[in-house]
């Protein structure tokens, strides 16, 4: 008798070690999953922006080459649409000598994932279907500076940009125990990454 | 059977635990994975910056220069660039390789001209640009830049001096100034181009020679010349004068006027008289440096490009020229004592030893004496030159691409 209770309590305390260990494994496992996740994504992000950014007035008919006044189409906090020549191909980085139109544009906020505050970053072709992935991006701020270094206000005159410099942030989209209501939002999303990115572009130094 | 019991739990454990391990050990791996290859495009691409460098600095001592690939920076033969000339374009790929990660960045430069400037002097002198001033092109002075009253500077602007010097100070005379601002560069300015000039006119152009005088006149596809004013004017074709554009006066004064077809460049070893408008016969649009006119007119003198002080510019004078100045610079006549005479309507560029001066103001800008100057920078001198026109011997970026 004195086994089966003491068989009993054992093995009710290994199950809920075994449980307690369960659920912190698993919300340690979600926590590092969307962390890579975030990490991958905003590494994909700055790569994006960067190599974009900085073919900015960029073409590889010469010809059509804007002065660098006109490069940049519009800008503002957290859209900008300026002229380049995006790559032939994935493994060409060079244009097709046809100037393009581009845009970063930051979209409402994604109601179907548990993060309440991400929002779609648009990167699209004018004439093209606006399309984004939900790449968790919480933040998305774009800075323009003249060349004097002095930050230009809005709205903004986008002849007098030489810079710029974009926040950046992206947070893991599904986080985890998202409707535990004693849980702060930095507990249900713990994984933030920020950057701050800084463009000299070239061809607007021209 | 205990023993048994235990045996399996602990190997059942271990296996949950080495299962969960190698979960969290594979995360881990790939986020830095992840990071250490953002890293590694990082450093691959200041590599290949670096070759630019090296490139853009061998090229400007020796315009000749050849690479000599591959080159070993932040390690062992992970360097290479690349050079090809390209109707006088250059364009120079450099390949900067990290580990296993290689970028390549590609810029396309050229020679640049003096012609490519819509403003250049050695000498600033004290002469104030003011709120009535804007200069729409490239700039450079080998000076100080005096500003009062904010003028506005639209386009790469360099110079030598780098202070910009206030009239008053910051706030009363702070420029605007869209576009690139560097300072310390210095662009020497030639003291042979018009040497040159009349050595290319001499063997492919056409010299009038023995003549204190010349007067020229412009005619569409016609030249009218004489060698005093009283006399009358012979005309030709201006393709029979000569077929490369290019006109000098050895030893005398030119003074000029008309309606240019085509492409020119005139000058003399002393100083060229603007007698009255200088303009193209299809005038283009001087924002749109893609215009298609075909008209395009290099005004070069030794000493100094002088609006006449006479009736013809009593109202306004328009003129549409790239000018230069060789050691003197663009001015008006009796500046300091003519009537209030319009404006200067300029396409085109001025390049000078000397700033001139075209008239006087008030304290507000206001003509006093002389001309307004309205100067427009004629964008198609980014990329055409007149048929001759002094190089600066040094490169400019036409394009970057990474």
């Amino acid at each position: 008798m004195l086994d089966i209770v003491a068989a009993s309590i054992i093995g009710g305390l290994i199950l809920l070690g075994i449980i307690s260990f369960n659920k912190s494994s698993s919300e340690k496992m979600s926590e590092y999953r969307g962390e890579e996740i975030s990490q991958q994504n905003i590494v994909s992000l700055i790569e994006q922006i960067e190599y974009d950014f900085s073919r900015i007035g960029y073409c590889e008919n010469v010809d059509s080459i804007l002065a660098p006044e006109d490069m940049i189409i519009s800008a503002d906090s957290t859209s900008i649409t300026f002229w380049t020549d995006l790559p032939v191909s994935a493994t060409n980085f060079r244009g097709d000598g046809t100037r393009d139109q581009l845009t970063y544009e930051l979209g409402d906020y994604v109601t179907e994932t548990p993060n309440p505050n991400d929002k779609l970053l648009y990167r699209y072709k004018t004439g093209t279907v606006k399309d984004a992935s939900n790449l968790g991006v919480t933040k998305f701020r774009l800075h323009y500076y003249d060349n004097l270094g002095n930050e230009l206000i809005s709205p903004i005159d986008t002849k007098k940009i030489t810079k710029l410099s974009i926040d950046l942030k992206v947070e893991d989209i599904y986080g985890y125990d998202t409707e535990n209501p004693n849980k702060s939002y930095d507990e249900k999303y713990p994984t933030i990454y920020w950057r701050q990115i800084k463009v000299a572009v070239k061809n607007l130094n021209r | 059977m205990g023993g048994k019991a235990s045996l399996i739990l602990v190997v059942g454990f271990s296996m949950i635990m080495l299962y969960f391990g190698l979960n969290m050990n594979r995360l881990s791996v790939s986020a830095t994975t992840n990071s250490t290859n953002h890293y590694k495009l990082g450093i691959a691409k200041v590599i290949a910056k670096s070759g630019l460098n090296v490139a853009a600095s061998n090229l400007s001592r020796n315009k000749n220069w050849l690479p000599n690939s591959p080159y070993s920076y932040m390690g062992t033969d992970n360097l290479i660039i690349n050079l090809k000339d390209s109707l006088g374009t250059k364009i120079v790929t450099s390949t900067g390789i990290y580990q296993d990660v290689s970028k390549t960045v590609e810029i396309k430069i050229a020679l640049a001209n003096f012609s490519e400037f819509a403003y250049f002097s050695n000498i600033e002198g004290n002469i104030a640009w003011t709120g009535k001033d804007s200069i729409l092109g490239p700039f450079h002075t080998n000076d100080n830049i005096l500003v009062k009253s904010h003028p506005y500077f639209a386009g790469p602007i360099t110079s030598q001096g780098g202070i910009i010097k206030y009239f008053a100070n910051k706030t009363a005379d702070e420029p605007i100034i869209v576009g690139q601002y560097i300072t310390g560069i210095k662009i020497d300015f030639p003291t042979d181009g018009i040497t040159k000039l009349s050595t290319v006119a001499s063997s492919n152009g056409y010299v009038f020679s023995g003549h204190p005088e010349v007067f020229l006149e412009f005619a569409g596809d016609s030249i009218r010349y004489k060698f005093n004013s009283t006399d009358p004017y012979t005309t030709v074709l201006g393709s029979d004068l000569t077929s490369t554009g290019i006109i000098y006066i050895d030893n005398g004064d030119l003074r000029v006027k008309g309606v240019v077809k085509g492409e020119w460049s005139i000058g003399c070893n002393k100083s060229v008289f603007l007698d009255d408008d200088i303009v193209y016969n299809d005038i283009p649009n001087p924002k749109d440096k893609n215009d298609p006119s075909g008209d395009l007119l290099g005004i070069l003198a030794q000493h100094n490009v002088i609006v006449t002080d006479n009736t013809a510019n009593s109202s306004d004078i328009n003129i549409c020229a790239s000018i230069y100045c060789e050691d003197g610079g663009f001015q008006a006549d009796n500046f300091d004592k003519r009537a209030v005479n319009g404006n200067i309507n300029l396409i085109g560029g001025i390049i000078q030893q000397n700033r001139g001066s075209v008239g006087t103001y008030d304290e507000k800008g206001i003509v006093l004496t002389g001309f307004r100057r309205n100067y427009k920078y004629d964008s198609r001198l980014s990329k055409m030159v007149p048929p001759y026109y002094p190089s600066t011997n040094t490169f400019k970026i036409i394009s970057w691409l990474e």
